[in-house]
């Protein structure tokens, strides 16, 4: 296979060749309310050749693998075509030429886990959703654990042959009465070992409490607020708010975006630190080489308040004469690699979380996400659960809770920064574009924000 | 460059894999097969930057065996291992409470393929993308225009051991449509998106569009924080209506998590509010006449007006529900396996154009994206989400936009009384839906002082 892969890209008439194959294979399990819903495998076989011609790029993707040499050679063909619109050749940004076989260091494997134990592992969680009583009515749980297997050769003689494990699921349980339902859920994730989805009983009682309490709690009073956010959510606000906008093919041909987005422009306070991570063993968001065949390295975005860093594919980083991060990743071999974030995170600060209380006259406490959206400097999310925080203590919880705002401006606003950073990886992922879900992860600590737009009723 | 015709044979022999499952043990046996091939051309930052093609192949296999139900999936051309992988899960899986799809007719005459789709080469979507970036760029200094056209044409078939073997070709043209202009602290993305089975894209009409709404989008304004009147366009309408959706799908129903499971042929909304599912209209995306389980799909009325009619059904559901299967059950990819969903889900349109709704708007908000809508709880009807592109109408007139600012609708409520009027067009979603303009009295709306 390696030397087959190599030949292939080797001397074409092209500036640069590469070719990826990829060979899945995915177990998941889920039930709905008390009954089986799937056990399954998929495997898939897919791969893809893109080629850069005088900075234009072709990309073919296909899951026949015969002729593989008449799609290079569509791949040049679909290059030369865009190149004659580019008024300016593009060289990459130059990465050491690199073999290399990465096989992920593994906990509990769970290719060695009978189907049959993962099924009846997660029939208990089930079945103990079920069990609660009333107002629970019915649950949902999901599990995949997918092995990817990459083979990535290049026409400057860069192969690596990359495997990749990903293990995660979801718990829901929803509670009714009188036509209102209330759902809440717990997450986990790993991409070493299937031991993260084991002894979970005790999150699936809290997680049937919390959706029984929901059904009383009222719909959050709109306003502007002082927040804290929890670590799950922090994660996910410094992913959406910042992350996205570091992106570096966003800002690559927009000179206007290039003037916001200076390195060296103060975003926060002095205590601010974000960065961008591939080594975080563990987490979903583990890679050791991106989809581009570029070793991973953990980038500082923000430091001390001050943009220092983006995340850069090759392409990108040759043209803002910056180093390349090992940030261009790929969903699947349909798609090419594109500037995606790995792990994202806040490094954390001094605060505790009663000084985040104290001061905090009528606020509020979010805990946990159902998921986030920015454009531009604009973003959204919406809480999984939340309290009024009202004279420095904690006090009722509330529902419907979605929060809003300027990036700069709530960056700004981070006053306080916890000392308890923390992850909690899940099922879902990462959208750009057509490439969705992608495994990232987030790490963060709790911290607290002035002046937040917190959607809800308004009287 | 232009190789659909003939690579969208898939390799694979329904028959052959019927028998394969027969001879390991299966009563039952489904195979569904999907062949496609994409071809996007995006532009980006005003000028070409890519060019593509995608091929997919797969294979889905479900069996029954011993009263399990089990499945498997592979994109392997000709791969019979799948229905091993099936039969092995089928040992583990859930109890085959229903039958996959007996023989039935499906239409032959439906509005789905347009070889003009195919013959689209790639030399003339460069040609349309480019008059579109043209068309715009000079709007505004450092304007980004983006555009990302496609076509794509999909041969689906779905064999049955019960004797159902029916097969759907169909094509796609979509443009997707952006400006973006970054300011220090201040972004405008305007976002337009149409699509259509045949090659008749309005071009003119996206040009038109996405114009007005930057050209209004320039000046800022603050919106107040309370209850408005509010109009949302098409792709706001898409959030609105998601919670309908998720209500009406099959699988919530089942285990009661809609609250609509006990509400057949109750009235829930106002007497003028009707929903269809309707696979019938010419052209739309979603114009098939049979699912992902070989169901024949049916045009009907879910909610009539205001009165709750039916539900989104796929084979395990209805036979759950005690009732027919009408054709809803779809696979989101070959790799999910078959759930309820709409084919295209259409609002009827109400009397008066869009504009006359505006202009008749003497204090308000135009409301044409939302963002983060989609991440709340579906089954209470309440939609919050910030305003992505949204503007002050003020005696009948856009004044500006509006921004850091949100909007909560319950829209149960909404439906059910408080929606003024519907427009008379309608007009794509983000997703299959086409749908008119909704005009809503008392929304939340909450702006940073």
């Amino acid at each position: 296979m390696e030397s087959y892969l190599r030949e292939l890209v080797r001397g074409r008439p092209a500036d640069y060749v590469e070719v990826r194959l990829e060979e899945t294979h995915v177990t998941n399990v889920s039930f709905r309310g008390p009954v089986l819903d799937q056990v399954g495998e998929t495997t898939s076989f897919g791969g893809n050749v893109r080629a850069l011609v005088n900075g234009g790029w072709g990309f073919v993707s296909f899951t026949r693998l015969e002729d593989l040499e008449a799609k290079v050679a569509l791949a040049i063909r679909q290059a030369e075509l865009v190149s004659r619109e580019r008024p300016k050749p593009l060289r990459l940004a130059p990465v050491p030429v690199v073999r290399d076989i990465v096989r992920p260091e593994v906990g509990e494997d769970p290719r060695r886990v009978p189907l049959s134990a993962k099924k009846e592992l997660l029939e208990g969680y089930n079945r103990q959703i079920m069990a609660w009583g009333p107002p629970i009515v019915t649950s949902s749980v999901s599990y995949f654990d997918r092995h990817r297997h990459i083979r990535f050769a290049n026409s400057e003689g860069t192969y690596i042959d990359q495997e990749l494990l990903d293990v995660a699921g979801v718990f829901w349980a929803a509670a009714a009465r009188g036509g209102v339902t209330q759902i809440r859920h717990y997450t986990f994730g790993s991409s070493s070992t299937f031991g993260v989805a084991r002894g979970l009983e005790a999150q699936v009682e809290e997680v049937c409490r919390k959706a029984a309490a929901l059904l009383d709690a009222p719909v959050v009073q709109g306003g502007v607020y002082p927040v804290i956010l929890d670590p799950q959510l922090a994660g996910v606000f410094v992913h959406e708010a910042f992350g996205h906008l570091s992106e570096a093919d966003n800002v690559d041909e927009n000179p206007n975006l290039q003037k916001v987005m200076t390195l060296g422009r103060e975003f926060g306070g002095p205590h601010l630190h974000i960065y961008d991570s591939g080594s975080e063993p563990g987490l979903r968001g583990y890679l050791r080489y991106d989809d581009e065949g570029v070793p991973t390295r953990k980038t500082y975005l923000v430091r001390e308040g001050k943009l220092v860093g983006r995340l850069h594919s090759r392409e990108t980083a040759a043209k803002m004469g910056e180093e390349p991060t090992g940030n261009a990743r790929a969903v699947d071999w349909r798609f090419p690699p594109i500037c995606r974030m790995r792990t994202t995170g806040i490094e954390p600060g001094e605060a505790s979380f009663e000084e985040m209380l104290e001061g905090i006259e009528l606020g509020v406490y979010a805990v946990g996400s159902y998921g986030g959206q920015t454009a531009g400097e604009m973003f959204t999310f919406t809480a999984g659960e939340a309290y009024m925080v009202r004279n420095g203590k904690l006090a009722e919880m509330v529902r419907d809770v979605t929060l809003t705002g300027n990036v700069f401006e709530t960056l700004r606003n981070i006053d306080l920064i916890g000392r308890d950073p923390a992850s909690r990886d899940g099922p879902g992922g990462c959208g750009k574009g057509e490439q969705a879900p992608l495994a990232v992860s987030f790490r963060s600590p709790h911290i607290r924000i002035q002046n937040v737009v917190v959607g809800g009723v308004t009287r | 460059m232009n190789a659909a015709g003939d690579a969208l044979k898939n390799g694979t022999d329904p028959g052959a894999l019927i028998g394969r499952a027969r001879s390991l043990g299966a009563s039952q046996a489904e195979v569904y097969t999907l062949e496609r091939v994409e071809a996007p051309v995006a532009f980006e930052a005003n000028r070409l930057r890519r060019v593509s093609s995608t091929q997919t192949g797969a294979v889905a296999v479900r069996v029954v065996k011993d009263g399990r139900l089990g499945q498997a999936t592979s994109t392997r051309p000709g791969d019979t291992e799948v229905v091993d992988m099936a039969v092995r899960a089928a040992e583990l899986g859930p109890p085959a409470d229903f039958d996959f799809a007996p023989v039935a007719p499906v239409r032959g005459d439906l509005q789905m393929f347009d070889p003009a789709v195919r013959e689209w080469d790639v030399e003339a979507m460069v040609q349309a993308g480019r008059g579109l970036v043209e068309e715009v760029r000079g709007l505004a200094d450092g304007l980004q225009v983006e555009v990302h056209l496609e076509r794509t044409e999909t041969v689906t078939r779905v064999v049955t051991s019960a004797g159902q073997d029916v097969s759907r070709r169909g094509t796609l043209a979509q443009l997707r449509y952006s400006l973006e202009l970054v300011e220090p602290e201040n972004m405008i993305h305007i976002f337009y998106f149409d699509r259509s089975r045949r090659l008749g894209l309005d071009l003119d009409l996206a040009v038109r569009r996405v114009t007005e709404l930057f050209t209004h989008a320039r000046r800022n304004v603050r919106a107040g924080t309370g209850s408005f009147r509010v109009l949302f366009a098409p792709p706001a309408v898409g959030d609105l209506v998601a919670p309908l959706v998720a209500c009406l799908d099959g699988k919530a129903v089942v285990k009661g998590e809609s609250p609509w499971r006990d509400k057949l042929g109750q009235r829930l909304f106002a007497e003028d509010f009707t929903v269809w599912d309707d696979p019938t209209v010419p052209w739309e995306p979603r114009t098939l006449p049979f699912d992902d389980e070989g169901v024949p799909t049916t045009r009907r009325p879910v909610i009539e007006r205001g009165v709750l009619k039916g539900f989104l059904l796929d084979l395990r559901t209805a036979r759950a529900l005690g009732q027919a299967a009408q054709g809803n059950g779809f696979r989101r990819s070959p790799d999910s396996p078959p759930s309820p969903s709409p084919t295209n889900l259409v609002l009827e349109p109400g009397e008066k154009p869009a504009a006359e709704l505006l202009s008749e708007l003497s204090e308000g908000l135009y409301v044409v994206q939302l963002m983060g809508a989609w991440a709340g709880n579906p089954y209470a009807g309440q939609v919050s989400g910030n305003v992505l592109l949204g503007y002050l109408v003020r005696g009948g007139e856009i004044v500006g936009r509006v921004k850091d600012c949100m909007v909560s609708v319950n829209v149960f409520e909404a439906f059910g009384g408080a929606l003024v009027a519907r427009s008379r067009e309608t007009e794509p979603s983000m997703g299959a839906e086409r749908l008119p303009y909704l005009l809503v009295d008392k929304a939340s709306v909450t702006t940073k002082a």
